[in-house]
């Protein structure tokens, strides 16, 4: 049986990817990069950090890109001005909220 | 608004859903319903069983092949389970915390099923359509907006309650004509429609016809229709502070820009109705609910900041004044009230003077005195040791 291929494009790049794909994974086959934080394949797909999220043409606001499907004819773009001032804001509210003992702390530690 | 229909005219609800199941097909339906409001959930059931009772509902109703019947569930007290999302899983049995969108809940809604869910207002509505015809409704109201809006006329306003009244009525004839007008022969100074959702509408904008992309144009929101109207005794800024205070509470914590973004700019507002913020605070303040709008899952984020950005919008003067001048001209911000004598009035006694517990006050002997600002800190001892009434603020 024949795997349903839907065509869209990534910040101006024509991906091709297999239907119910997400938008994070459809990226990362052709070397896009989008930045996760709570994004754990199979066991934590939530969405709910907020890092993730892309600008979709014809939507409004923001798409999770770790949760929302490829769709036909879709124009995602990861990086743009809002994205990227959406991204560094939540990182930095994260880190408002942080103990900062990153230099010493064991999830820091190389393993 | 929709307190008073499960109150008041639970049956008009009961058919609705009756006719929404029928006509996409589902058999069981849910009515949601804040535990706070005893009388609406008693009278609901009361009507449940009459319906049952005449064949409205139940098992092939009027001996057709439709079955339906409805379930009251009791909310919490989380006002985030009024997003249609958290209120899904709510009736779920887990914690009310929205879902991310799409899928919107008519493609996978509850146990993952298509789900119709709609205001109980709305539902109220469908009856007269049917039975007086979708030309009738699409008479009232404006060309977006269709019908009548129960608002929830309430503040400084000489009538309080709820008014229905048909879309694009305009904000003056409902605070003028129908509520009155304001009291104590005060100014209005601004309207906040949708409650701590919404935003707040200046005297330039009282003519504003009223419907939801109207209120949308304007920098507010219709919500569920809450309409306070404030007089000129009131601080702007403290009102954004208020209902940011809501929302931090009411935030769900699923998301990182609501959970922790409102609570930074609930401290920004706090900082600033204190007397310590600065111009750098405003621009952290605008910078952070615009984030806060675009990047949050649910409606409880994406329209926390609303209040911030509208008071920001119409009354940034006001803003500049409590960081600047550090001046609270509606003098609602203690911490920044300043305490002055009245330099016409002031005898020179010197009572004030002698009970000040910071020797504040300046001046000779039988001389007029003044307050020294830098030394005051506003405890109000002298105003009240003052036998001549001539300190104030």
């Amino acid at each position: 049986m024949k795997e349903e291929l839907v065509t869209l494009t990534i910040d101006g790049v024509e991906i091709k990817a297999k239907k119910g794909t997400t938008i994070l994974e459809a990226a990362r086959q052709a070397d896009i990069d989008i930045p996760t934080l709570c994004f754990l394949k199979d066991i934590n797909e939530v969405g709910d950090c907020r890092m993730c999220i892309v600008e979709v043409e014809g939507r409004r606001g923001f798409a999770t890109s770790c949760i929302q499907t490829v769709e036909e004819g879709m124009v995602v773009k990861t990086h743009t001005p809002n994205v990227l001032e959406a991204r560094h804001v939540i990182l930095d509210l994260i880190v408002s909220n942080h103990a900062k003992e990153c230099l010493t702390c064991t999830r820091s530690r190389k393993l | 608004m929709d307190r008073s229909i499960l109150e008041g005219d639970p049956h008009s609800v009961i058919e609705a859903m009756a006719i929404a199941a029928y006509a996409i097909g589902a058999n069981k339906g849910y009515i949601y319903v804040r535990a706070e409001y005893p009388i609406a959930v008693k009278r609901f059931d009361i009507a449940l069983k009459q319906a049952r009772e005449y064949g409205i509902l139940g098992e092939n109703i009027f001996g057709s092949q439709f079955s339906f019947d409805i379930e009251i569930r009791l909310g919490a007290g989380a006002f985030v389970c009024g997003e249609e999302t958290a209120l899904l899983e709510s009736i779920e049995g887990r914690r009310g915390q929205p879902r991310v969108k799409p899928p919107y809940p008519a493609v996978s809604g509850l146990w993952g099923k298509p789900t119709l869910i709609n205001n109980v207002e709305t539902y109220a509505n469908i009856a007269q359509i049917i039975l007086n015809g979708a030309k009738w409704y699409s008479s009232i109201g404006t060309e977006t907006s269709k019908g009548t809006k129960v608002f929830a006329l309430g503040g400084n306003v000489n009538n309080v309650g709820l008014v229905e009244v048909p879309m694009g009525t305009t904000l003056r004839e409902i605070i003028y004509d129908i509520g009155g007008g304001i009291p104590n022969g005060r100014d209005f100074k601004a309207a906040q429609t949708g409650g701590p959702s919404g935003g707040c509408i200046p005297k330039e904008h009282l003519d504003t016809p009223i419907d939801y992309e109207s209120l949308k144009e304007i920098g507010s929101m219709m919500g569920s229709g809450g309409l306070i109207v404030m007089d000129d005794t009131k601080c702007m800024v403290s009102l954004a502070k208020f209902y940011l205070e809501f929302t931090v509470d009411e935030s769900c914590g699923k998301c990182t820009p609501c959970r922790i973004g409102t609570k930074r700019m609930l401290e920004l507002l706090e900082k600033i109705c204190h007397g310590e913020g600065s111009e750098l605070d405003l621009y952290k303040l605008e910078k952070l609910a615009n984030n806060i709008k675009n990047a949050s899952i649910c409606g409880l984020g994406q329209s926390a900041p609303n209040p911030v950005l509208s008071t920001m919008k119409y009354f940034k003067e006001e803003y500049k004044q409590h960081v600047i001048e550090k001046e609270c001209k509606a003098l609602e911000c203690k911490a920044m009230a300043k305490i002055t004598i009245n330099q016409e009035k002031c005898k020179g006694c010197g009572l004030c003077q002698k009970n000040c517990p910071v020797n504040a006050i300046e001046g000779e002997a039988r001389q007029v005195r003044t307050i020294n600002q830098d030394k005051c800190i506003k405890c109000g001892t002298c105003l009240t040791s003052c036998p001549f009434k001539a300190i104030g603020n």
